[in-house]
């Protein structure tokens, strides 16, 4: 037992409130407030499981985190790791020509999509990451889960199991923003932290993969652990370039000012990093990082890492190589960024759209090809609906608008959504399909579809059992084809999928006038 | 689809192997002006021409059932059928040498003529209508779904009501003494025209749409009578109205949507069979005159 | 709180299955699709199970094949005993014959190439001109040489002159007439009066022979056969006794009699038979002995001083002669009056030296100018004679053609919509009916009826 002091704990029945006395004698509450505690006297219960009781079930959404005090707890991801992939059959012309569309799970080592991150290890809200390969990891007693559901209310990010008689703490969140506070609390688990996650999330950074133990081991001792309130700046563009920073724990906003407005370059999470620049030291930040949510760092500073540097000369290259695709990446944002908004177009929100499937509804007779050659390429499943606004004589479909500013990216609970330089949006193998980029979308265009799949039985370890899996899925601009399918098969040439500011430059252009006010 | 400048290509191959048929039939009918057209071997050229072209324009059904496949974009092919279909017409009519037929080939020409026409008619139809519908219909839902939204819609009313009359009871419950029943009573009495313009009016009407005898289905006596309600209820139930009349305006919407979209995919109850049993017909009458 | 429509509310009132579902619109289609095709297979199936092969027929038959409608085996039997739509030879040429038409044609089309049935009703026969002058516009034959013009495509267009007039031809008939003479007015009639003569007098169709004649022999009008074997017409076809299309050929008994007395001696009423010189010999001596032997008086031959001729002695007052030498002498002065006289107004005669009678030629009075071409009198019997023959009011000569030119026929046939019909078959036949041979077929009317079988 690690706690000397529960000996003296009178425990109570599974839900009781913890007294506030009981509270003030775990180390880690040493310096929280009594009167705080007694007046949150029922923020805090006791909770007891026994041996394969669930503690948490990944995906469902919940306000509360555990602290374990005694026992050990198994946290894994139930969900299959394969990701929704639309594919045809493999063969000659034949083949090709009558390739329906099927979608299927699939996983990683069947379809390796092109300049993935090839991440190894699985952010999660615990102290620990889980490995791809084996994503199943033990928790034991002094250890937070469940901080990310707590603060911020995002859907259990796995499936909790205790594997032996556990006794935890479970808590809300006012409890934990004070715990948060303290000093022992966070030694403690910034210490857990050093220990179990830093070197995994260290390791998954691709500059320093190849990197030996000790290497590893002297950059763990010298990270700075920061937090960061919601909306507050990290680091702004154009500051000087001079750390590394690896998200920890919530949601940083990555985003490049331009004339036109504010351009999300991405939204990182646990395990992500960015400013790998900085560590060369000298240069600017090219892009703004803000915390979206109660957000924790590590900090890597450049002159720690010069010194690291002069003794792994293969970082310096494989930095700069990084520094270099990161400037093309940059240079090519830049000339996808266009001029000033209209404000009719705006106003719906289309010029938050880089790809827009507009139907033309002067052409279009209502047939639904479209939807039927959509599910036909997905199973079944359509990824777009015939429906929704309209801007002049077009419907803007319900499908995936590759929004510049992605907010179905915000608040995964795993991270397992992201967006490629296609501009396609890619949903990981480990969706969970707790609905929450759906719920996000403010267009409606991610749908949560069943699939069947075999998952590991609990029950009977080593066997498999069939489960109902729900994933994540949305239009995925059938990238097997030259075309995409909805576009391909309208026999009335309505559908189009368009970047629309080039699209409807000719009618944007007339709208302004010769007054140069924009007409309503 | 709209028949636009992109046919331009498709009108100059179709009037090119217009032409070029109308030559040949000029050649080789005149001098066997008395004999049947249909057996010579212009005839058997155009008869097989004007097949193939039917044949093809039938595919189009096929090829919408398999979107997937991808040999050839569907609009190409709703083009090679708008037009290869129309040139079936001259290309059979030089084939039976403008005769009308006897029994099976009367029955043919019959089925043809109906089956091309109504293609036109329809070709019409699906280049005017879109922009009509867009037009009339700003609301426009999917037809399929029509149904379904009108339950929602009937929800949203419902809703609404609760909202505005139940609202009104909780206030008047709250404020008043629970003896006092007159300030009760004067709110039932500001809420009661609402009520019952829903219960007899617009309940109905959202029941079922389509019925004649309405007031609400018809637009111009619709905003008078929901004028008429401004007038009966206080200023803090406009809102209300106002969403009714937002629902009232998407009901009537819906209605003349049904009524284009049958407009618009009717005509097909006609030509889709018809096409079928021609193909039939025709290849019977290909075997039969061929063989023997 | 007003309504808001926003892309996400539209979009997830929609159930997403909706596409698959089926609907009013789709059921009835799906119906009906299946509902025309199964009706058209079953109408098909309906005449199939009946072995009716009517409903592939491409019209109705002509008038004349009508009987064999539900017959179609009747024509549409291939040699191996098949249906076949194509009608061979030898099905036609059952009930039909179709002689060759010309010995030397480059080729033989086949019976339906010409004549397509299932045309509705109408006269098979009539083809069109595009199977004439599928050889005729531009004739090649086997043997190289063509007895007809060589490009013929229509009567209005090239259609030559007709033989006849070609060439300055003249009519071959030996008989002298003069017609403009007879067509004058006030001739001397039969009875003493004064006669106005009009076409119909002497020309009438062989049918119409048998009404009377005015100015024909009283005693042989009834049953005089038109073509007498002494003067044959001059080609093969002759005409039927009861035809209408060809006039007869004027006979002396029906159109001259009445006029042109053929008296030979003023002492006698009677008129040398219209015959042969060898014929008209004998009846002129029997006549002569009839005379004299009824009247002796006139064997004493008085002295004629009118005849004295100076040189010679004057012959004695009178004469005795015997009846043989009395009727050798009349015989003689008759036949000299008949033959250098009466008979050669009309006819040549051929006088040889030492012939004791002359030869008459034969008259050679063509019946049919065009055997090539038909052509029917009766069918013209609106236009007045002299409208068609116009040449007959001036024609002074027998040697005269007065058959009217190809022009007076295009007058009236010509390719106009209003006009005659101007087609090949109407005046020409393919199948040569020298040629043409009895054909026998076996229908019986259980055939016919469609009971056999």
């Amino acid at each position: 037992m690690l706690f000397e002091e529960l000996k003296d704990i009178q425990r109570q029945p599974d839900g009781t409130p913890v007294a506030a006395e009981d509270l003030l004698r775990l180390p880690v509450f040493k310096d929280i407030s009594p009167q705080f505690l007694k007046k949150n006297a029922n923020a805090t219960v006791w909770r007891h499981f026994r041996r394969g009781d669930i503690v948490c079930r990944e995906g469902e959404f919940g306000s509360t985190a555990f602290y374990i005090l005694e026992g050990k707890a198994n946290v894994a991801l139930a969900t299959p790791m394969a990701h929704v992939k639309a594919q045809g059959r493999p063969g000659g012309f034949l083949a090709q020509l009558t390739s329906k569309l099927t979608s299927r799970l699939t996983p990683r080592q069947e379809d390796r999509r092109e300049d993935e991150a090839d991440r190894r290890s699985i952010p999660i809200d615990a102290p620990v990451d889980l490995a791809y390969d084996h994503p199943v990891a033990e928790l034991g007693p002094g250890e937070l889960f469940g901080e990310m559901t707590c603060m911020n209310y995002y859907p259990r990010s796995a499936t909790v199991r205790a594997e032996t008689d556990c006794t935890m703490l479970e808590m809300l969140r006012n409890v934990l923003d004070v715990l948060q506070k303290s000093k022992a609390f966070r030694a403690q688990l910034d210490e857990t932290y050093r220990r179990r996650a830093l070197d995994s999330h260290l390791r998954d950074v691709s500059i320093f993969r190849g990197l030996g133990q000790e290497f590893i081991d002297h950059l763990r001792d010298r990270v700075e652990l920061l937090r960061f309130a919601p909306g507050q700046m990290i680091c702004k563009q154009g500051d000087p370039a001079d750390s590394f920073y690896l998200v920890r724990l919530g949601f940083v906003k990555v985003s490049e000012n331009y004339p036109g407005g504010e351009l999300v370059l991405a939204y990182l999470s646990r395990g992500d990093y960015f400013g790998e620049i900085g560590l060369l030291g000298g240069g600017t930040r090219t892009a703004a990082c803000s915390a979206l949510d109660h957000v924790e760092v590590v900090r890597i500073s450049a002159e720690d890492f010069r010194a690291m540097v002069e003794m792994y000369p293969e970082v310096r290259s494989g930095l700069e190589r990084a520094a270099r695709e990161r400037q093309e990446a940059n240079q090519e944002r830049l000339r996808m960024v266009r001029s000033v908004p209209l404000e009719s177009f705006l106003a719906q929100g289309l010029m938050e759209a880089q790809s827009l499937l507009v139907l033309d509804l002067e052409k279009c007779t209502r047939c639904d090809a479209c939807v039927t050659a959509c599910a036909d390429s997905h199973d079944g499943v359509t990824r777009l609906v015939r429906e929704g606004l309209r801007f002049e004589n077009f419907l803007v479909a319900t499908s995936c608008r590759q929004c510049r500013d992605p907010l179905c990216m915000v608040g995964c609970p795993v991270g397992a959504i992201r967006r490629r330089n296609s501009l396609e949006v890619i949903i990981e193998d480990w969706c969970i399909g707790c609905g929450l980029c759906a719920k996000n979308c403010p267009y409606g265009n991610i749908n949560m579809h069943s699939f069947a799949a075999q998952a590991e039985d609990h029950e009977h370890p080593g066997q498999k059992k069939a489960v109902v899996q729900k994933k994540a899925t949305t239009c995925d601009l059938c990238t097997e084809h030259a075309e995409p399918s909805c576009v391909y098969a309208c026999p009335h040439d309505a559908a189009h999928r368009v970047e629309p500011r080039d699209f409807f430059a000719g009618t944007l252009g007339q709208r302004v006038g010769k007054t140069g006010r924009v007409r309503t | 689809m709209r028949i636009d400048r992109t046919h331009r290509s498709w009108l100059v191959a179709s009037l090119a192997i217009f032409g070029v048929a109308s030559l040949l039939y000029g050649v080789y009918r005149v001098p066997f002006a008395a004999g049947s057209m249909g057996g010579t071997t212009a005839g058997l050229a155009f008869g097989s021409a004007g097949f193939a072209f039917m044949i093809f324009a039938a595919m189009l059904g096929a090829r919408k059932r398999v979107p997937v496949y991808r040999f050839g974009r569907a609009q190409t092919w709703m083009r090679g059928h708008l037009w290869l279909g129309l040139l079936s017409l001259p290309l059979i009519l030089f084939h039976s040498g403008f005769r009308y037929g006897h029994g099976l080939t009367a029955w043919l020409m019959t089925l043809l003529i109906v089956v091309v026409v109504s293609g036109i008619f329809g070709a019409a139809l699906q280049h005017y209508m879109p922009r009509v519908m867009t037009r009339e219909v700003t609301m426009e839902t999917i037809y399929d779904e029509i149904g379904h939204v009108r339950a929602q819609l009937l929800e949203e009313a419902e809703e609404l009501i609760k909202q505005a009359t139940g609202g009104e009871k909780k206030v008047a419950a709250g404020a008043g003494e629970p003896d006092s029943s007159a300030p009760a009573i004067a709110v039932m009495d500001e809420v009661a025209p609402l009520r019952n313009f829903y219960e007899q009016e617009l309940k109905p009407f959202l029941e079922r749409p389509g019925a004649r005898g309405s007031a609400l289905g018809d637009a111009a006596q619709a905003r008078s009578a929901f004028a008429q309600l401004r007038t009966l209820v206080p200023a803090s139930l406009h809102t209300t109205i106002e969403d009714m009349e937002g629902i009232c305006e998407e009901e009537r919407q819906l209605t003349r949507q049904r009524h284009l979209h049958l407009w618009l995919h009717g005509w097909l109850l006609l030509h889709i069979p018809l096409s079928l049993a021609l193909i039939l017909l025709g290849a019977i009458h290909a075997v039969m005159a061929l063989r023997y | 709180m007003p309504r808001t429509r926003t892309t996400k509310k539209l979009a997830q009132r929609i159930d997403l299955d909706y596409f698959k579902r089926s609907n009013p619109l789709r059921r009835w289609r799906f119906w009906l699709s299946v509902t025309a095709p199964a009706l058209a297979i079953l109408w098909i199936a309906w005449y199939g199970v009946r072995s009716d092969r009517r409903v592939y027929s491409a019209g109705s038959l002509s008038t004349a094949h009508t009987v064999l409608t539900k017959q179609c085996s009747a024509c549409h039997l291939s040699s191996l005993g098949f249906y076949d739509a194509k009608v061979i030879d030898q099905k036609c040429l059952v009930c039909h014959d179709g002689p060759l038409h010309h010995v030397t044609q480059a080729f033989t089309p086949s019976c339906a190439t010409c004549h397509a049935d299932h045309r509705g009703a109408i006269r098979l026969a009539a083809t069109s001109d595009a199977n004439c002058t599928q050889c005729h516009a531009d004739l090649t034959t086997r043997v190289g040489s063509t007895s007809v013009a060589r490009n013929i495509s229509s009567f209005q267009g090239n259609h030559p002159e007709f033989a006849v007039l070609r060439a300055e031809r003249r009519d071959p008939g030996t008989v002298q007439l003069n017609h403009y003479l007879h067509l004058q007015p006030n001739l001397l009639g039969p009875n003493g009066g004064r006669v106005q003569m009009v076409c119909a007098d002497c020309h009438r169709t062989a049918a119409d022979g048998i009404s009377p004649w005015p100015y024909g022999d009283s005693k042989k009008q009834a049953g005089t056969p038109q073509n007498s074997p002494a003067d044959g017409p001059r080609n093969e076809l002759s005409i039927s006794a009861s035809s209408r299309a060809y006039m007869a050929p004027a006979t002396y008994a029906q159109t001259c009699a009445a006029c042109h007395n053929l008296q030979f001696d003023k002492r006698l009423a009677d008129a040398v038979p219209h015959d042969k010189p060898e014929v008209i010999h004998p009846f002129v001596v029997a006549k002569l002995q009839a005379y004299i032997a009824a009247h002796p008086a006139e064997l004493r031959v008085p002295r004629d001083p009118s005849r004295d001729l100076p040189e010679e002695p004057i012959p004695a007052d009178y004469r005795l002669l015997t009846p043989a030498q009395w009727v050798a002498e009349r015989t003689a002065e008759d036949e000299e009056l008949l033959w250098r006289k009466t008979c050669k107004q009309c006819h040549a005669l051929l006088l040889d030296e030492g012939a004791a009678l002359p030869k008459i030629a034969p008259s050679n009075i063509t019946a049919r100018y065009m055997p090539h071409a038909n052509f029917d009198h009766s069918q013209h019997g609106l236009v007045d004679c002299a409208t068609c023959h116009a040449a007959a009011k001036t024609s002074q000569q027998s040697s005269d053609v007065l058959l009217p030119g190809i022009a007076t026929c295009r007058a009236c046939h010509h390719s106009d919509a209003e006009a005659a019909d101007s087609r090949c078959f109407e005046c020409h036949t393919y199948h040569d009916p020298a040629r043409h041979k009895p054909s026998h077929s076996n229908f019986s009317l259980a055939d016919l009826q469609g009971r056999a079988r």
